[in-house]
């Protein structure tokens, strides 16, 4: 059993759902949904993804975080459940972290874990090499992201649409 | 609602529906999901009271978890196969997931709950709207999968639904909850339908959608919505005794009348295949939604129900609401049972 | 399948388990959504990468557009419903029920 990086990010990335999904007061739940977010980033890192380990980071949490950690302060309770607080979460947390504990140590009897992935490989950079002599690197996913303002361009007008309808529901239902 | 809005959400709800059923690829399908359902919200919201704000969230939470994970099954079939278009693959437990969820989109028995309190919070307008149009798109889902789908779960959930949707209608005075009632038990229907034909499922979808819009856009003539306010309805406008009459026997499935049609074409259809049980327990358990059927029929047209003498004068007035579609939808929903012997030869 | 997605489906099964937990706050169901949205886009970048098609990395990022609706929509529910009854407990709403 060889552990990796990417192994103990999942790990991780589990501990904290399981954190949040027992429901403690929000505040809490966000810092742990914040914390979840950051590892899913680092698995994507390691997988070779670093725009898309760079959107999850910038528009996941600097955005949409910023808005939940935002309304969560406005509905803020005198006095926030923690995890401690309630037999009903620190039962649950117990019991999710028990589960993890016991679903690892059964696959690592049953199964030898593969996939060795080190940081900052350049594995997954493509070499080109044009007429003229200019050699370079390109990185497969910002390229497989740009495809969305060619071939994808439908997806993008009803992916653009259907948040300019986001926006237009949020307000009106609050209007 | 002002025009803008109007302009904006009512083609986005168009447009998901359509998206969903024009696509070949599961992100696109996804997507047309996802649009009809956040369009939806503002509609059912229509001015904002707490009634149909409890109802708008209950609808948002339901639904949005429920198109994860037909999302998630969908990642787990592109990881098993590696495609994004719909073909058969023969794993059963991302068709179970994805069947699950779509189950819970469509409101049916082990998900059903939802159903009656969300159509009861918003109007009559709106009501219509999530007990047709949005059941269109997941059906059609649904009838494109229907090859690979898990059938004891199906005919499970199938059966749990008509007696669930009879069962629960019962007991109810208010009349958008004993319609959402009678939804389950159509769905239900469709859903045991769906094992064996999969077009008679659509048969069953036009013809409910057909008799549920006449039946709301009578309702909404004078804008009832309790048993009480119904059987009051013949001193205002006295035409609709006769006209309510009609859709309520149709959607219990009489034999004259249109809905018993479907009904004919699903059990002629279980028959063939040799499955007597269940077209013996499901036509039993439909009698339970026939009998509230009745009941209305019964409070409405069957009774005059006593009232002050002010009241009796109120049909001197000529009725302000004009419904353009009612007379059409009356009649299909009363005189189309001729068609049904071209349906079973098609088959 | 590698222990990498298995533990991220199990990520998002429990946040599902989550979601249908009928207790404490809106707001942390609406949490629990957005871990879905999250294990799902990690998931699918994932796989994606492990298997090199080019012509799908725009589905992570379809896919946070739409968490982006969902999350925004369902913000302005919860702050219409904190207008209304001052909390945003779920046992609040019962006025619908049978």
């Amino acid at each position: 059993m060889i552990l990796n990086m990417v192994y103990i990010f999942s790990v991780l990335f589990i501990l904290g759902f399981i954190c949040f999904s027992v429901k403690p007061s929000p505040i809490y739940g966000g810092l742990s949904l914040v914390v979840s977010g950051g590892v899913g980033c680092g698995i994507i890192l390691v997988c070779g993804g670093s725009f898309l380990g760079l959107l999850v980071f910038l528009v996941y949490l600097g955005g949409m975080m910023v808005v939940f950690g935002y309304t969560a302060a406005m509905a803020m309770e005198r006095y926030p459940d923690t995890w401690l607080s309630s037999g009903v979460v620190w039962g649950s947390l117990i019991l999710g972290f028990v589960a993890e504990a016991l679903f690892l140590y059964a696959w690592a009897k049953l199964d030898d874990i593969e996939m060795v992935v080190e940081f900052y490989n350049m594995g997954s950079w493509v070499v080109y090499d044009v007429e003229g002599g200019s050699v370079g690197f390109f990185s497969e996913d910002p390229a497989g992201v740009a495809a969305i303002y060619s071939y994808n361009y439908w997806l993008m007008f009803v992916a653009g649409w259907s948040m300019f309808v986001g926006l237009f529901i949020a307000l009106e239902l609050t209007r | 609602m002002n025009l803008a809005t109007t302009l904006v959400i009512y083609p986005t709800l168009f447009m998901g529906t359509i998206i969903t059923l024009l696509s070949s690829h599961w992100l696109l399908m996804w997507i047309g999901l996802e649009m009809s359902m956040l369009a939806v919200i503002p509609i059912l919201m229509g001015k904002a009271n707490p009634r149909s704000t409890e109802a708008a969230t209950k609808y948002f939470m339901t639904q949005a978890t429920a198109s994860m994970a037909l999302l998630m099954s969908i990642l787990l079939t592109v990881m098993h196969s590696g495609q994004w278009t719909i073909i058969y693959t023969n794993n059963q437990t991302t068709s179970l997931i994805m069947t699950l969820a779509l189950l819970m989109k469509l409101g049916l028995a082990p998900f059903h709950f939802w159903v009656p309190e969300v159509t009861q919070g918003v109007c009559l307008k709106s009501g219509m709207i999530l007990l047709t149009w949005q059941k269109i798109a997941p059906l059609s889902i649904l009838f494109q999968i229907s090859p690979v789908i898990n059938q004891s779960l199906t005919l499970t959930s199938a059966i749990m639904s008509i007696l669930l949707g009879g069962w629960g209608g019962l007991n109810q005075t208010q009349l958008r909850k004993i319609l959402a009632y009678s939804s389950i038990a159509h769905m239900g229907w469709m859903l045991a339908a769906l094992i064996y034909n999969p077009s008679i499922m659509l048969f069953n979808l036009i013809i409910y959608i057909v008799l549920t819009l006449s039946m709301f856009l009578t309702l909404s003539i004078n804008n009832n919505s309790t048993t009480l306010s119904l059987s009051l309805a013949w001193s205002s406008s006295p035409l609709i005794i006769i006209i309510i009459l009609l859709p309520l026997l149709s959607l219990g499935g009489l034999p004259p009348l249109t809905g018993f049609s479907p009904k004919w074409v699903i059990i002629q259809e279980m028959v063939k295949n040799n499955n007597i049980i269940l077209p013996t327990f499901m036509s039993i358990t439909a009698l339970l939604s026939l009998y509230f059927y009745l009941q209305l029929t019964y409070s409405t047209s069957l009774t005059l129900f006593p009232s002050t003498n002010n009241t009796k004068t109120k049909w001197h007035f000529q009725p302000t609401k004009k419904i353009i579609a009612l007379p059409s939808l009356i009649t299909l929903s009363t005189l189309l049972i001729p068609l049904t012997p071209s349906m079973i030869i098609l088959n | 399948m590698s222990s990498i997605s298995l533990n991220l489906i199990t990520a998002f099964t429990i946040s599902f388990l989550g979601a249908m937990i009928y207790r404490s706050h809106i707001m942390s169901s609406l949490l629990c959504l957005e871990g879905m949205m999250l294990s799902m886009f990690i998931l699918s970048s994932t796989i994606i990468l492990n298997l090199h098609y080019m012509s799908f990395f725009p589905m992570p990022m379809i896919l946070l557009v739409f968490a982006a609706c969902e999350a925004a929509i369902g913000l302005a529910l919860l702050v219409m419903i904190s207008n209304t009854y001052g909390l945003d407990y779920v046992q609040n709403l019962n006025l619908l029920q049978c």
